[in-house]
């Protein structure tokens, strides 16, 4: 399945081959943890375990910043 | 077991009798939480870190560091909503789209919390980063921070505020002290305390974020529809903070509350040994400019010189 994600201010296409996708696959695709890394679906912060689909907004923050 | 349950319910809905869907889950404080009672959380844990370090009361003029990033917007609303006296310091560091849009997103953010935003332009004052890291040889990153502490110490003492607030959170001040650590940087680990206090024309800066990591800031600016600027810093790429940060997140997957223990550990147990019988320099003034520093011509004076004879600023004391 194809989602399309917001990621650091810039969409990003992304390919996971599974039916039911959760938001943990999302981060996984992106190589990123939940330890610092969430997903916000239609605006909602959502867990690892929930759920996605295609038609949902997806945005995913990594909240790691370096400086 | 790092990650929400699946069906897991607030923590602290639960204890009112309330059966609210759980959205954050916080490992290594073991709680499942709601939205309104995460960003409770939040700042309560900001307003105990404040009164634990006693770094300033609702009777001080407090200036914030903003930088248009999540930390230091989330600081300064929960600043403002736990009723503190704080308003915000935005330095342009001419840093292209990157500052021009980080600038718009903390005047907006003034605006919505009704708090004068004050602005000192580095073009005007200095130079632009990109130009002061073309003349030097240091990492963007160290010149930038040594420019920003110098200007913020000035400006705030210039509008007449006691106390400078900075948005650092867990995870800064954790990737610091392992940096630290790694190179035994003595002098600096001296100085690595929530609360610098005020000495010699330097004024009381504080981290009131030094508790929380960076995904719970993420999380609290993301709950309360904070805008911030999403995207690094174009100078910030590699800098050895990130990995540092990375590496430790991989240690507190496998074992929550590590990043907090190396870290309150290292200010209760090994802050203390490291101020003992140390002949540490005293801040002196700046010949030319007369701002404290601590050799006889500090940091931004250089950088002028520097600037000056490459043509790009003319010296302005």
């Amino acid at each position: 399945m194809e989602l399309t994600v917001k990621y650091r201010g810039q969409e990003k296409k992304i390919n996971i081959q599974k039916e039911k996708i959760k938001a943990e696959d999302i981060l996984k695709a992106l190589g990123l943890s939940s330890e610092y890394a969430f997903v916000v679906k239609n605006g909602e912060v959502i867990g690892e375990n929930e759920e996605v689909s295609p038609e949902d907004q997806i945005k995913v923050i990594n909240a790691i910043s370096g400086g | 077991m790092s990650k929400l349950r699946k069906g897991a319910r607030c923590q602290i809905c639960k204890t009112k009798g309330e059966t609210k869907k759980a959205v954050v889950y916080l490992p290594h404080h073991r709680l499942s939480l709601c939205k309104e009672h995460y960003i409770q959380w939040f700042e309560k844990r900001v307003e105990k870190t404040i009164k634990e370090f006693k770094m300033f009361s609702k009777k001080d003029k407090v200036l914030v560091a903003v930088s248009g990033g999540k930390d230091s917007l989330a600081l300064w609303n929960a600043l403002v909503k736990l009723g503190y006296d704080a308003d915000g310091f935005y330095i342009d560091l001419g840093i292209d789209d990157y500052s021009q849009q980080s600038k718009e997103l903390a005047q907006q953010f003034a605006q919505r919390v009704g708090r004068p935003l004050h602005i000192v332009s580095l073009k005007e004052e200095l130079a632009p980063i990109p130009e002061v890291d073309r003349i030097t040889n240091k990492p963007a990153c160290s010149s930038c921070g040594a420019i920003k502490r110098y200007y913020m110490n000035r400006e705030a003492k210039k509008l007449g505020y006691s106390i400078i607030a900075t948005g650092h959170n867990l995870d800064d001040e954790v990737a610091v002290l392992f940096g630290n650590t790694l190179h035994w940087n003595i002098h600096y680990l001296k100085k690595q305390y929530p609360v610098l206090m005020e000495e010699k024309g330097f004024i009381r800066k504080v981290k009131p974020l030094c508790k929380i990591t960076e995904k719970e800031a993420a999380l609290y600016t993301v709950f309360n529809e904070i805008e911030y600027i999403e995207y690094e810093c174009p100078f910030s790429e590699g800098a050895s903070s990130i990995e540092y940060k990375e590496l430790l997140s991989k240690l507190e997957e496998q074992h929550p509350g590590t990043k907090l223990q190396f870290y309150t550990g290292f200010l209760k147990k090994m802050y203390p040994l490291l101020q003992e019988k140390t002949e540490e320099s005293q801040p002196t003034v700046c010949k030319l400019c007369g701002e404290p520093s601590f050799t006889d011509i500090c940091s931004v004076c250089k950088l002028k010189e520097k600037l000056s004879k490459s043509g790009n600023v003319s010296v302005n004391h």
